[in-house]
């Protein structure tokens, strides 16, 4: 089974009609309902909290009822946030942020096959990005 | 060891994280939601698996919960009505700016956590 990373930024376009990768990312989605899709959840207090601010409740309500239902949590263990932390500390001031540094460590360490993300930084995790970013 | 994992019951009731509670005959018991068991390993296995926890700096037992989750996903059904759900969701709102995941990052440092 392919196990697929899902980025804050992937989550918002798949809500966002507006987004011109909107379409894109729902193709993509829609190609992975037999994946082991994968997140940690600082990605998704991120999601809620920008969904929330830009969607309202309503944002909200449709990640935590209906997306995020089929993404499985990864844990981000007290060791791997401390590394993380004192990678970002010396990283700043790094455009990177601190949820995307975490993305790239549960990446790394769960073997992930691919990365779902609009976000071009994810591409020094070597692995896929999909949609292609190109 | 808790009694009512002696006694090879399902339980709600908190029991030690101990070594020793890893728990015998079969029996289970349950522990914030996980079901504590015993399955035996060969040696070269159980190496792979001290391998591959030190690896990722994670407890043995989260390696065998990953591995479970990949060889044995959830049902087959459940999931593709979830996901029926989820695919429905896309497109349901409209940002007027369509910037929303490009900018998350700047939009998540402008929020009252």
């Amino acid at each position: 089974m392919t196990r697929v990373f899902v980025d804050t930024s992937a989550l918002l376009t798949l809500l966002d009609r507006a987004d011109p990768r909107h379409e894109a990312a729902r193709e993509t989605f829609a190609g992975l309902a037999d994946a082991d899709l994968v997140t940690h959840g600082y990605v998704v207090a991120e999601s809620l909290a920008v969904a929330r601010r830009l969607f309202g409740v309503d944002g909200a309500i449709a990640l935590l009822d209906d997306m995020l239902p089929v993404v499985r949590l990864l844990p981000v263990e007290p060791e791997l946030h401390a590394g993380v932390q004192a990678r970002y500390r010396a990283s700043l001031p790094s455009g990177v942020s601190f949820v995307d540094r975490v993305s790239f460590a549960v990446i790394e360490r769960d073997q992930v096959d691919a990365a779902f993300t609009m976000d071009q930084d994810f591409e020094v995790t070597g692995v896929p990005l999909i949609p292609s970013l190109g | 060891m808790n009694a009512a994992c002696e006694n090879g019951g399902v339980t709600s009731r908190k029991c030690p994280l101990v070594k020793a509670d890893v728990i015998s005959r079969g029996s289970l018991c349950y522990h914030d939601n996980v079901i504590r068991t015993q399955i035996s390993l060969t040696e070269d296995q159980m190496r792979r698996l001290r391998q591959e926890a030190q690896r990722r700096g994670v407890p043995i037992a989260a390696v065998v919960r990953d591995a479970v989750d990949r060889v044995v996903p959830g049902s087959a059904a459940s999931r593709s009505v979830a996901f029926a759900r989820a695919l429905a969701a896309t497109g349901r709102f409209d940002s007027q700016t369509g910037d929303i995941a490009a900018r998350h990052d700047e939009l998540a440092g402008e929020i009252d956590w």
